[in-house]
């Protein structure tokens, strides 16, 4: 078991950034999510982990290890591919059996273990086919056989499920984070999907441009967003952002838009003038009230549980609020609504949190 | 249904008639092989021997010198036989493992830069007799004219960049992930080539290597220019029958022909299975 911890690595290719100068600190058993959309660094941050990319800077440490300039081999990671990366021209039992052979293990003990992995994996039936004859999920669990068979401390995941139907999908979900509770090992996963990275990870890490932009739990980067970037990438539907300016009224601050007047609770200070008002659908309540804004629906989303409303206020872009399945709204009707108060947050004309 | 029968029907009816196009040459190859010399010219033309007969080969294939027989000329082979086999073989071999290592370097490690199968290909550009005599010129100083080595070292630099090029595309299919994930499990470099790359690439190495051996096998200007008395080719060979004072000795030239073509058509049954493997890398989605 062990600690992964980045100090400053960067990889330059040609002259972009792909990876710029990251901080990263994984704790021995921690499940964390890499996440960010594609090309902001995330793959080639763990290439860089697992040693099949050379930072251009910076250093790797695994345990206690700098690990920096290691061959993979020496490394005692476990990586899950994208593609899954079985071995074509060999059996399911060869494939999981490839890293003991490798290593030298006896043949009787490769048989004991390649058999007990494939009993937890779920995949005992198939260790005689051959990978182009599984299905997704089969072909999964062989990689994931393959990769759990010798026991590496730090487990790397890159995109594992992106080739797998949505329900599959969800399913594997519970069975990877099952799995990462039995081992107690590191998993380090990479993944654009943020519903992925809320439901499986310890810590998320939101990366853009080659930068982290926000580390913590789930809950937190979903309710405290260090910028708009990472705000408007967790949520789905998105976060409203609401062009506009703060003015004061009276002794009161009010939010500005449109149609839009909201008044802001707190004191706030320093975020007068232009600003970006975020509130997430669900914080968005139909309904009259003190402080109500009139708006016309101009589309619903019904998703069975919850539907969605697009609300037409006088801005170009309609705000979308998630209400009960059971609130009957339809096109065309007036409703008016409100924000609620707490859950505003604020950002300057560069994306910055104003808080 | 019914037209798709007719489609098909019609299909087979024109790869039967261009079967037959092909292989006619060959069937009176292999025929005349076989007929006395009151055969060879007959009208109506004999389809099949009427007495068929070996002595076409024994005459070829016996040991000695070549002989004159009534004004006619018959070559002996066992020698341009063994040194066509000795020299086409090594250089393929060669060719295929220097090649496939440089495809290799380059798609993986991207060796010499972008342009470089391009610049290798430009070799396949100048036709042979152009390097042809400036050979001469180097081998004379080099003493490599009319020696095996001379040779072999000839057709290794004209089969490169066909090799380079055939493997390029069967080293690009393998998805470079396999050999990272290799690499992860804790194979070295070599191992990954070893378990990993050769097993995949073995029915592309194979067809390389045929493709290669067959153009070596039948090269004839090259081997003319190069080689004097001491090196002679089965194409050199057959090319002394043109000749010939009078009388031309048409059943052992098609003996030696259907001798030429055997290597190759057994090396063909031997990796059929090869040539029709289709390349399905199962589980890689892209």
């Amino acid at each position: 078991m062990a600690a992964v911890r980045l100090e400053g690595l960067t990889k330059l290719f040609a002259s972009t950034r792909a990876v710029d100068a990251i901080d990263l600190a994984v704790p021995d058993g921690e499940f964390v999510v890499l996440v960010g959309p594609s090309g902001c660094g995330k793959t080639t941050t763990l290439n860089m982990i697992a040693g099949l990319e050379t930072p251009t800077a910076g250093d790797i440490w695994i345990g206690e290890a700098r690990v920096t300039d290691w061959e993979p081999r020496d490394r005692n990671l476990g990586m899950v591919f994208q593609s899954l990366a079985l071995f074509p021209h060999l059996s399911v039992f060869d494939n999981i059996a490839f890293p003991l052979r490798i290593k030298k293990v006896p043949e009787a003990d490769v048989a004991a273990r390649v058999q007990a992995v494939a009993e937890t994996t779920r995949i005992a039936p198939l260790l005689r086919k051959r990978p182009a004859t599984l299905s997704g999920g089969e072909a999964q669990r062989v990689a994931l056989a393959r990769t759990i068979v010798v026991k590496p401390a730090v487990f790397l995941m890159d995109e594992p499920l992106s080739s797998l139907d949505a329900k599959l999908r969800v399913e594997m979900r519970t069975e990877l984070k099952r799995l990462h509770a039995q081992l107690s090992a590191t998993f380090i996963y990479v993944t654009h999907d943020q519903a992925e990275a809320m439901t499986m990870a310890d810590r998320i890490v939101v990366m853009h441009q080659g930068r982290i932009h926000q580390m913590g739990p789930p809950l937190q980067i979903y309710a405290d967003p260090a910028n708009r970037f990472v705000a408007g990438f967790f949520g789905v539907p998105a976060m409203n952002f609401l062009d506009g300016e703060v003015v004061a009224e009276g002794s009161d601050l009010r939010f500005s838009a449109a149609g839009l007047r909201p008044k802001l609770p707190a004191p706030r200070t320093a975020t007068r003038g232009p600003t970006t008002l975020g509130v997430r659908p669900e914080h968005v309540r139909l309904g009259d009230g003190a402080d109500a804004s009139p708006a016309t629906v101009s589309l619903i989303e019904p998703l069975g549980d919850e539907t969605l409303v697009f609300l037409d206020y006088g801005a170009p872009v309609s705000l979308v609020a998630k209400v009960d399945a059971e609130d009957k709204v339809a096109v065309g009707d007036r409703r008016p609504f409100t924000l609620r108060p707490d859950r505003l947050i604020f950002f300057d004309s560069a994306g910055g949190r104003l808080r | 249904m019914m037209r798709r029968r007719l489609f098909g029907v019609a299909r087979h009816a024109g790869l039967l008639v261009w079967m037959a196009i092909t292989l006619a040459p060959i069937y009176w190859m292999v025929m005349t092989s076989f007929k006395h010399s009151g055969e060879w010219v007959t009208w109506p033309p004999r389809w099949v021997p009427h007495e068929p007969t070996l002595i076409n080969y024994v005459k070829v294939l016996t040991p000695g010198t070549s002989t004159f027989e009534l004004g006619r000329q018959t070559l002996k082979i066992l020698k341009p036989l063994w040194d066509s086999l000795f020299i086409a073989t090594t250089a393929s071999l060669v060719a295929v493992a220097l090649g496939s290592a440089l495809a290799y370097s380059w798609t993986r490690f991207g060796t010499g830069g972008r342009r470089y199968p391009y610049n290798i290909l430009s070799i396949r550009m100048v036709p042979p007799i152009v390097i042809a005599v400036p050979f001469v010129v180097y081998y004379v100083t080099l003493r490599l004219l009319d020696t095996y080595t001379g040779l072999i070292l000839v057709y290794l630099a004209t089969s490169l960049p066909y090799v380079i090029w055939m493997m390029l595309a069967f080293i690009e299919e393998v998805p470079v992930e396999l050999e990272h994930a290799a690499r992860v499990m804790g194979a070295s470099r070599f191992r990954v080539l070893g378990r990993i790359v050769l097993p995949l690439t073995a029915a592309g190495l194979v067809v390389t290597f045929l493709f290669v051996f067959i153009l070596n096998w039948s090269e004839l200007l090259l081997a003319m220019t190069l080689t004097n008395t001491e090196v002679s080719t089965i194409p050199i060979t057959l090319n002394k029958f043109q000749s010939a004072n009078e009388g031309r000795d048409y059943g052992p030239q098609a003996a030696i022909g259907t001798i030429a073509t055997l290597p190759v058509v057994v090396l063909g049954f031997l990796i059929q299975k090869h040539l029709v493997r289709g390349f399905s890398f199962g589980l890689l989605r892209k």
